[in-house]
């Protein structure tokens, strides 16, 4: 019987969690949604739907299409706006005892910054901010700063500056060079980056010839997006000094131990929730399994190991 | 089939209630995925989150047929 496997990850010089599994921004609500069906406390951190200075309605229906492997969606930042979030959902976040970040979404460097201003005033007990640069399905959602190294290190930059809170800048695959944008939100002072988040795709209909979504693209998910995270995430590894935590598509904790091995210190878990609120949880049970089974001790032990 | 309903039952103002349909990520609100969209509300200056787009999943699926778009 090996000893038990130790699943801390810290993540920077500001932030330790209990394991590597997290929930995916807008995969996970608010955290407070489903209580008799998961227990958040047993996940290494949730992050939130992502948080707009005003509420946004999002996009008509339909809104999410299956694909093999995946699905498409384009819900369009559909969320309750950062008055509501604080009024609401923030006292319940704050009482959680697992690692809260939330998750932050603007079409400007001003909007972006007025939602963390707004929180940051609150003093929430949160532990930190994902920088949403990177929806492909909204003009409003980022994406047009997440495909600029030079936008991207500004606005890290200039939302370092009002927080000592722990700072993630979430990286959109559909860019030419994902570990160039990587690189500069680590110069604007990130202190880890997020990667991936949807792919760009679209659906139509053989038949009526109309989009699957209301938006025409949206944002590919699931497994079919898994080899493609997981080389983005290998290649920011290699560029980066900062922690790196993977996305796309992981459904096991194989899955998991893959993208720590390619260079990940924890991981968050999407597509998976809609099909089992508790993915994650199950997911950090059957890891430590794993690791147990394979006598490692600590998960630094295999992370990167792909690497030459 | 329901939108033939709902005017059928509208024109002869009869109460009547449509099971929406809408493909369903989650099931319980997370994924915001089965939207279903209401008439708009005029009183409404600014959009708001689900106001116009409730959820299949939590909000109905059951609407009066008088709310719906």
């Amino acid at each position: 019987m090996s000893p038990m496997a130790d699943l801390t990850v810290t993540l920077g010089s500001n932030l330790t969690l209990r394991n590597p599994i997290l929930t995916a921004s807008g995969t996970f609500g608010y955290g407070d949604e489903a209580p008799e069906l998961v227990d958040v406390n047993l996940l290494g951190g949730l992050i939130t739907k992502s948080i707009t200075r005003q509420p946004r309605e999002g996009h008509p229906p339909p809104r999410i299409a299956e694909t093999p492997a995946g699905m498409l969606n384009a819900i369009g930042l559909a969320n309750i706006g950062v008055e509501r979030f604080c009024a609401e959902k923030l006292p319940n976040l704050a009482g959680l005892n697992t690692t809260v970040i939330v998750s932050i979404a603007g079409s400007s460097f001003n909007e972006y910054q007025a939602v963390m201003k707004t929180i940051e005033a609150r003093q929430p007990s949160i532990n930190g901010y994902e920088i949403n640069v990177s929806c492909p399905n909204v003009a409003e959602g980022g994406m047009e700063f997440g495909i600029d190294a030079a936008v991207t290190e500004g606005l890290t930059r200039s939302l370092r500056q009002l927080t000592e809170r722990f700072l993630m800048v979430k990286l959109s695959p559909n860019v030419t060079d994902i570990s160039e944008i990587a690189l500069a939100a680590q110069a604007g002072g990130a202190d880890a980056v997020s990667a991936i988040n949807t792919v760009v795709g679209m659906g139509i209909d053989p038949r009526t010839g109309k989009f699957q979504l209301s938006n025409g693209i949206g944002g590919l998910s699931g497994p079919a997006i898994r080899p493609i995270a997981l080389a983005a995430v290998y290649k920011i590894a290699r560029a980066v000094n900062i922690p790196v935590i993977g996305i796309g598509g992981i459904m096991t904790a194989e899955d998991v131990v893959a993208f720590i091995r390619a260079g990940a210190c924890a991981v968050q878990i999407g597509t998976a929730n809609f099909r089992d609120p508790a993915a994650g949880v199950r997911l950090a049970e059957r890891l430590r399994s794993f690791l147990e089974e394979w006598g490692v001790g600590q998960l630094s032990e295999i992370r990167g190991s792909a690497h030459p | 089939m329901l939108s033939a309903l709902k005017d059928f039952a509208l024109e002869r103002g009869l109460p009547c209630q449509l099971a929406t349909e809408a493909l369903m990520g989650c099931g319980f609100g997370i994924c915001q995925g089965c939207s279903v969209e209401l008439k708009t509300n005029e009183n409404h200056s600014r959009p708001g989150y689900r106001d116009r787009f409730k959820l299949a999943c939590i909000d109905g699926p059951v609407f009066w047929a008088h709310d719906l778009a």
